[in-house]
């Protein structure tokens, strides 16, 4: 049941947000910025992870890259 | 819809600014430098005559081998197109969307049966359905990296090509030096900023008038200018005159459409598309101009 | 001929945004006026080839973990839409770090095997802190350290040094198609990662709706020194069980989609299986008296050897301006009973005209997983699981971190982070039996880190 429900609302999600999308190709400049990247800084995004990784008994969510560490 | 065939003469103030000159797209051009660098100068128009030569090449409707050619000859047939070419049909269709259909680059086929020679020989109803099913961007089908058009269709960047050029031109130059510079290719032109004394370039709008040479001046210093105009191309029948500007919609000319408009706008691609939108709203261009708020003049 | 409505007057603005389209697109930049360096476009795109290098500081209070860690990267975008890019990351750790025991009124000491060898018998000290003894039964050299009283008991002279690489080679199939190959490999003195994964990606609507799909396969070595211990067996002795291993297999699902002109949206769910061995081969569980709490033996901890996990998030960038309000949120359940829920805002709050600065704040709440326990006492029967480590424990944690970024020219980016990272106990405050109130039993960390980078594209 637990694992119902994320799908459930990740599916829907999906769903609205891809019949919802009304954006031009030309009006794609702005999330073109560097600002609006999703990795603005790759090493940022590292850092975060690994200590969170170490830290807490949490993963996952943005992406599969691998690499674990003894940091168990 | 075919662009202006008059050249906006561009006068100069004190010193003159060096000029190179050549001939491309069908038309007279010419690259003027505020600067006493006759080498620069050289070394730089021999640029922007290599780059007008390069879009000439690939898409220029009359050269055989031209990108473009090979596609009108591809006879319903998906045919590859690189990075810019598609770049450009986007940019295409874009416009069509944008003008619901009045900026078609699909359209060119209308020249087989209307001759603007100053005759009276007016195409018939028959011969204009005819076309008409040859005509239409929404038949086109633009792939990923590929375009496809029906058998009998032709695509031509009449409407875009030397405006293009003059973009490109432009910003590969003023990339290069800080000189100031102005280029025009046949009365399509842009500068990359005031002169070196901070004022404005003057160019001179030629008259539609029989017994005026100008119209009138205009001071610009910064971005570009075109000019869409009716003097000389025209038909006349039973006192009606039929401009050269045709509605792809209709395949018919677009009636009351003013003689000239001239456009500012920050590039020659957006000052010629819009001329052109404001040429085709026939008695409505003073208008959309005033919608648009754009920097314009109208002469009828 | 008439102008539809929902045009009227906006035609030229909208041929602008066109028209700067199609220069970018054909490679050449309009050379108007940009307000800030990080509103220009990305240039993470074909004809760009980006070294980038860091050296990050960590450190907790209280003595506990500091580490050292530079990295450095190579990435080409081939003019193809292909791209190969590399990453070397070192770090070393030093410090001390709680092991599961409880701490308690009176000095404690721990037991553990060693393969230190000296010259002289006992008394000596070890390598890494506490006293080297010999075994009267054994003749085995055994480490005691001491823990003070009142104290989380730490392991010390705990230090470790390790090296990891990733390689990641992106093929552009088709313009809107791409499939990305990763290997990646991490090595420290006892303990090997490696893993290898691949995913595609596809756009769609112009390229405003991006889906991608990827899987992973991960292998681990666990290589304690001194051999693995068996679970629950008492803290001392030698072990001769040797390399442990693991082996996870994860998947993920994303959807990233361009709502407005100005705000993005990134849904994404990943799924994990580990199978194999996921003890802490270092950590014990304290066995107390029943009455007074005393300590009467430590073992070391058993987990199970399955573990789910899946993971939903969802993540928004909003620009305004030049200001860019970013937001995420993500829910974690896993099969050993922790969910926890994270929640990220920050906000890209352009400096002048060449840097930017990014405050952020991160809220993290967990529960504690199934077996997790402060102790076990010495009268019940050992249950099937149980461990103490800190990283089970129920806990709420607040980042407080400040990013910022300075473009010095068209190639060169300087950047910067810190933060502070505090986890607090969540729930019931653990309790030794017996009148020891006063004792803190959460073992949870505070910490600073900072980093400092350069990128250089050319």
């Amino acid at each position: 049941m637990k694992k119902i429900i994320p799908f459930c609302c990740l599916a829907g999600l999906t769903i609205l947000l891809t019949a919802c999308s009304t954006v031009a190709p030309w009006e794609r400049d702005v999330t073109a910025r560097k600002s609006m990247q999703l990795t603005k800084n790759a090493n940022f995004a590292a850092i975060n992870d690994h200590i969170y990784y170490s830290k807490e008994g949490s993963t996952g969510g943005r992406s599969t890259d691998g690499g674990g560490c003894g940091c168990n | 819809m075919v662009g202006s065939d008059r050249l906006s003469e561009v006068m100069t103030t004190i010193a003159k600014p060096l000029k190179y000159q050549f001939k491309a797209m069908n038309s007279p051009c010419e690259v003027q430098f505020d600067c006493n660098d006759a080498a620069l100068a050289g070394e730089l128009g021999r640029l922007a005559e290599a780059e007008a030569a390069r879009i000439e090449t690939k898409y220029s409707r009359y050269k055989e081998d031209s990108l473009l050619s090979r596609v009108n000859r591809s006879n319903g047939r998906p045919v590859p197109v690189d990075t810019e070419m598609m770049a450009l049909l986007t940019y295409a269709d874009n416009c069509y969307r944008l003008s619901e259909g009045l900026f078609d680059i699909t359209s060119g086929v209308l020249r087989r049966i209307w001759r603007f020679d100053g005759s009276n020989k007016v195409p018939e109803d028959h011969e204009i359905a005819a076309l008409l099913p040859l005509i239409g961007w929404d038949r086109v089908v633009l792939g990923p990296d590929n375009i496809t058009l029906a058998p009998g269709m032709e695509i031509d960047f009449g409407g875009l090509g030397k405006e293009y050029a003059v973009d490109r031109v432009l910003m590969m130059l003023a990339a290069k030096t800080d000189v100031r510079i102005l280029v025009n290719f046949g009365g399509d032109l842009r500068v990359s900023g005031p002169r070196n004394d901070g004022s404005p370039w003057r160019i001179s709008i030629e008259s539609v008038e029989e017994n005026r040479k100008t119209e009138g001046m205009i001071a610009i210093s910064s971005g570009a200018l075109t000019t869409s105009g009716d003097a000389r191309r025209f038909l006349l029948r039973d006192g009606v005159r039929y401009g050269h500007i045709l509605n792809p919609l209709t395949g018919r000319p677009v009636m009351g459409a003013p003689r000239s408009v001239t456009i500012a706008a920050p590039t020659c691609l957006e000052a010629g598309i819009m001329s052109t939108l404001a040429m085709a709203k026939g008695r409505d261009a003073e208008e959309f101009l005033r919608d648009e708020k754009l920097a314009a003049w109208v002469l009828r | 001929m008439q102008l539809s409505n929902r045009n009227k007057g906006r035609i030229g603005a909208t041929l602008c945004l066109v028209t700067a389209n199609l220069f970018s697109t054909t490679g050449l930049v309009q050379a108007q006026e940009v307000q800030n360096a990080f509103d220009e476009p990305a240039t993470n795109g074909p004809g760009n080839i980006i070294m980038d290098g860091a050296v990050m500081y960590y450190r907790e209070n209280n003595s506990r973990i500091q580490a050292i860690e530079p990295m450095a990267s190579y990435t080409d975008y081939a003019d193809n839409g292909d791209i190969f890019s590399i990453k070397l990351t070192a770090d070393s750790l030093s410090g001390a770090s709680p092991f599961g025991a409880t701490p308690w009124i009176a000095p404690q000491n721990f037991l553990s095997p060693t393969s230190v060898t000296i010259s002289g018998d006992d008394g000596s000290t070890g390598a890494s802190g506490g006293v080297v003894v010999t075994d009267p039964v054994t003749q085995m050299k055994i480490l005691q350290t001491t823990a003070k009283a009142n104290e989380l008991p730490l392991n010390p002279g705990f230090q470790d040094t390790r090296g990891a690489a990733n390689l990641s080679y992106t093929k552009a199939l088709a313009s809107r198609t791409r499939v990305t190959f990763n290997l990646n490999g991490s090595i420290e003195r006892d303990y090997q990662s490696y893993s290898g994964g691949a995913s595609i990606a596809q756009d769609f609507n112009n390229k405003t709706t991006t889906i991608s799909v990827g899987v992973n396969y991960q292998h681990d070595l666990s290589k304690r020194l001194y051999g693995t211990p068996t679970p629950f067996a008492v803290m001392t002795g030698v072990f001769t069980d040797g390399t442990k291993s693991e082996n996870i297999v994860s998947a993920t699902a994303g959807i990233t989609q361009v709502i407005t002109r100005n705000w993005l949206v990134q849904l994404n769910y990943s799924y994990e299986r580990a199978t194999g061995y996921q003890n802490n081969p270092y950590k014990v569980i304290s066995v107390l008296d029943p009455v007074t709490g005393a300590p009467q033996r430590y073992l070391y901890e058993a987990r199970p050897d399955k573990r789910t996990r899946n993971a939903v998030y969802i993540g928004s960038k909003l620009a305004v301006g030049s200001f860019v309000t970013n937001l995420s949120a993500r829910y974690y359940h896993d099969s050993w009973g922790i969910n926890s829920i994270t929640a990220n805002a920050s906000e890209h709050i352009p400096i002048g005209t060449r840097g930017y600065i990014e405050p952020g704040v991160r809220y993290y709440h967990q529960s504690s997983a199934d077996f997790f326990n402060y102790f076990l006492l010495s009268n019940a029967a050992l249950p099937q699981f149980a461990s103490a480590d800190n990283r089970l424990d129920k806990f709420n944690a607040i980042t407080a971190s400040i990013k910022g970024g300075y473009m010095l020219n068209d190639q060169i980016e300087l950047y910067a982070m810190a933060d502070y990272y505090s986890q607090t106990k969540a729930g019931t405050k653990g309790l030794l039996p017996g009148n020891n109130g006063s004792l803190n039993l959460f073992a949870g960390v505070k910490a600073i880190s900072v980093m400092t980078g350069v990128k250089y594209r050319f």
